[in-house]
């Protein structure tokens, strides 16, 4: 899902071994050094900056809040984080990881020409994570900084694969993202259904996502009755039934993100999407691809149905599911005029059972 | 001097820089980030906010198309005002490839902020279906027209009520054992409520800083010292106020050292008329803590810059620095922050955003940089 950028990640975004061990850190470590050792690199360059930052927090817990940040991963021993700002804002940007090796990232060419050196010994393929969203002026300092000393490998899709399987530790944070995100469609629910506008009811929902304790909210909301999800640009603040939103909440790295319909009212096309979804979620199990999932569009006014794993950087649906991953369904219909409705559950999908972690409604 | 001009002017402009070096077809890009500091050329030309990447072209003739993604940003870019056609599409280079004719000399802006495998992909469209010269054109485009527009202009003033309603608010907020991230997103949301749609809000608290910082879980204490930038922004452009507060009674000795950074700020601020080069504010600023005695204080690692421009349309006249010689012009509008480290207090904040007037500034805030409490 598409959300609108924001200028300053302001939530809670300090590692806390409370709720990501250090076993849990190792274990991902460990995961990604297989896949890049199994493709031949000797080493790995990871990218985030505060609009893509998936890979790079999933690995180091760093979650770049003021400019781009490069992870550093040797086959062995400590790994070395590069980040924006000045060496005085280097304390602020500890509390954020378990990486202890960490610089200013100052003048970048400089700087990521002397990391290179030292993660590739002067001569070796060094894989890459999360490059394709940097920037165009860092991308280029990066392959000149690498022409001397190694060759790089992109290794996007291998690694994000280790994204979509989720650790029992992942999974009881999402569950926690998903109580942030049920507090928030709460909050957006009541509010619309006293008469507010979607702009104020979108802030009260961002602010119970945060008093829940989420590190991030975002939101898209209906301009107009039954109209597409959008974002909130101006101080308009129109009351409109129904009005379809569009959430995602982050909470110590895990992502949720839920679809509902709100003052939906006598609307056919609720009826149908909610039927669909529940179509979708009887026929979910693991092993079942998205073409197997129970006919949503057998039902009147169905045009929309999808599979996404929240959080995923690569962003696009996916084709099947697989026990230990935690995949979206959504559901969307539209009838006549303001009859449609959008509406989603997210899922984790085990072995032998289907778990509901949040389900949105058209109420 | 002239009036602020509109949006329509600031095209023309940029068309007849185009015109001077024979440039045919602009491509402006925007990452879609909006960001305080940093400049968007699709919103410099345009107003419009994309929700993803997008793309201005603008053709000698003064044809214009605004191309936008997602594809379901369609009925809001549909409504934006303005003479040009418009396009929301998932898949922007091969928006891009649709582009009408064959221009023979092409320019592009904001290409380096873009993901660099869209700014591949858009540039592989452009050489195969515009056959001509293509070349980076960020410096003419933006100097092509440095000064605001009456709206943002407008939009910075309330930005900054805004702003000045979140120190209020901060002021009554905080209290001992308040997490600082706690209390920058209540403050997000309440300014929010205030009618900003987006902030970069700097907030964080120590005996002793030596940066001003995005918040983390931290408890405040009594002795901290509380340094926020509150940085609202209000229908697409950003304003900053830089503001220090202590938790509990500051005493004697931080008081005459916040009236010294507050002294070194109002130099600056004096400083700021047309035809000035941006590098005489940062030397009064430089001046007044200078004779302090706070020369080696000055330069970095303890201070980079003592303002900068607000975006996010054009960040001109860019950062208040020593080496910044862009000449000051009426309805530029910047923020003056002198955000000084000295040895005695660590870092110490004040700044205020203000417009170059016909004849000299305007500090666009009304309740000015002074030492707040808090309640202990």
């Amino acid at each position: 899902m598409r959300m609108k950028s924001v200028a300053l990640l302001t939530g809670n975004y300090d590692w806390n071994p409370a709720l990501v061990p250090p076993s849990e850190c190792d274990a991902r470590l460990a995961a990604v050094r297989a896949v890049v050792a199994a493709h031949g690199a000797h080493a790995l360059i990871v990218h985030g900056d505060s609009s893509e930052y998936s890979a790079l927090a999933y690995l180091t817990g760093f979650t770049p809040k003021l400019g781009p940040a490069l992870a550093f991963i040797p086959p062995h021993g400590r790994v070395r984080l590069l980040t924006a700002g000045t060496e005085g804002m280097l304390d602020a940007a500890r509390r954020l990881t378990w990486v202890e090796q960490m610089r200013a990232i100052g003048e970048p060419a400089q700087s990521i020409a002397e990391e290179l050196r030292l993660l590739s010994g002067g001569s070796a393929t060094l894989a890459t994570w999360g490059c394709r969203t940097m920037p165009r002026r860092l991308h280029s300092l990066l392959t000149n900084a690498a022409r001397d000393c190694a060759s790089l490998l992109d290794l996007e899709a291998p690694l994000n694969a280790i994204l979509l399987r989720r650790s029992p530790v992942e999974l009881d944070l999402t569950r926690a993202a998903c109580r942030c995100l049920e507090a928030a469609h709460r909050a957006f629910s009541i509010a619309t259904l006293a008469g507010a506008g979607t702009r104020s009811a979108a802030i009260a929902a961002e602010r119970a996502a945060f008093r829940a304790g989420a590190q991030d909210f975002r939101i898209l909301a209906s301009a107009r009755p039954g109209g597409p999800p959008l974002p909130f640009f101006g101080t308009a603040d129109p009351v409109v039934a129904p009005v379809l939103i569009c959430m995602e909440t982050r909470f110590a790295g895990c992502c949720a993100e839920g679809m509902a319909t709100v003052a939906a009212g006598d609307n056919p096309a609720a009826l149908s999407a909610e039927a669909a979804l529940q179509s979708l979620l009887d026929s979910a199990r693991a092993g079942v691809r998205m073409s197997g999932l129970a006919a949503p569009h057998s039902h009147p006014f169905v045009q929309h149905a999808a599979c996404a794993s929240p959080g995923h950087p690569a962003n696009q649906p996916v084709d099947a599911l697989e026990a230990g991953g935690i995949y979206t369904l959504r559901a969307g219909a539209a009838g006549s005029g303001a009859e449609s409705a959008i509406v989603s559950a997210t899922i984790a999908v085990h072995r032998d059972t289907t778990e509901i972690l949040w389900r949105g409604t058209c109420q | 001097m002239p009036a602020p001009f509109d949006l329509g002017d600031r095209r023309n402009a940029v068309l007849q820089a185009m015109q001077s070096r024979g440039v045919d077809l602009l491509v402006a890009a925007s990452a879609g980030r909006h960001r305080l500091d940093r400049s968007d050329p699709v919103v410099f030309l345009t107003g419009y906010r994309s929700l993803g990447e997008s793309i201005f072209a603008l053709w000698q003739d003064g044809r214009a198309q605004l191309i936008v993604s997602p594809a379901f940003d369609a009925e809001r870019v549909a409504q934006w005002p303005g003479p040009f056609d418009r396009v929301a599409t998932g898949d922007l280079a091969a928006a891009c490839a649709d582009l009408p004719g064959t221009a023979a000399r092409i320019a592009t802006a904001g290409f380096d902020a873009l993901p660099n495998d869209l700014a591949e992909a858009l540039l592989a469209s452009l050489a195969a279906t515009q056959p001509g010269e293509m070349k980076a054109f960020d410096g003419p485009f933006f100097a092509a027209s440095r000064p605001k527009s009456a709206g943002e202009i407008d939009r910075a003033r309330r930005a900054t009520a805004i702003a000045e309603q979140g120190m209020e608010r901060l002021l009554e907020l905080a209290r001992p054992g308040m997490a600082e991230c706690d209390l920058a997103t209540e403050l997000l949301c309440d300014m929010k409520a205030l009618g900003a749609e987006d902030n970069f809000l700097m907030l964080n608290a120590a005996p002793r800083n030596f940066a001003v910082m995005p918040s983390s879980a931290r408890r405040l204490q009594p002795g901290d010292i509380l340094l926020t930038e509150i940085s609202p922004s209000f229908d697409g452009q950003f304003t900053q106020i830089c503001r220090t507060a202590f938790v509990g009674e500051p005493g004697r000795e931080l008081r005459r050292l916040y009236d010294l950074v507050i002294r070194a700020m109002w130099a600056g601020i004096e400083a700021v008329r047309p035809g000035v080069p941006v590098s005489a504010v940062c030397a009064a600023i430089d001046g007044v803590l200078a004779d302090a005695g706070y020369a080696e204080y000055c330069h970095p690692p303890h201070i980079r810059r003592r303002g900068h421009g607000l975006g996010s349309a054009s960040i001109q006249p860019g950062d208040i620095a020593l080496d910044n010689e862009t000449i000051l012009e009426e309805n530029m509008i910047f923020v003056v922050h002198p955000n000084q480290f000295l040895p005695e207090t660590g870092y110490l904040l004040c700044g205020e955003p203000v417009r170059v007037t016909a004849t000299g500034v305007e500090v666009l805030s009304q309740r000015t940089a002074a030492l707040g409490a808090i309640g202990s």
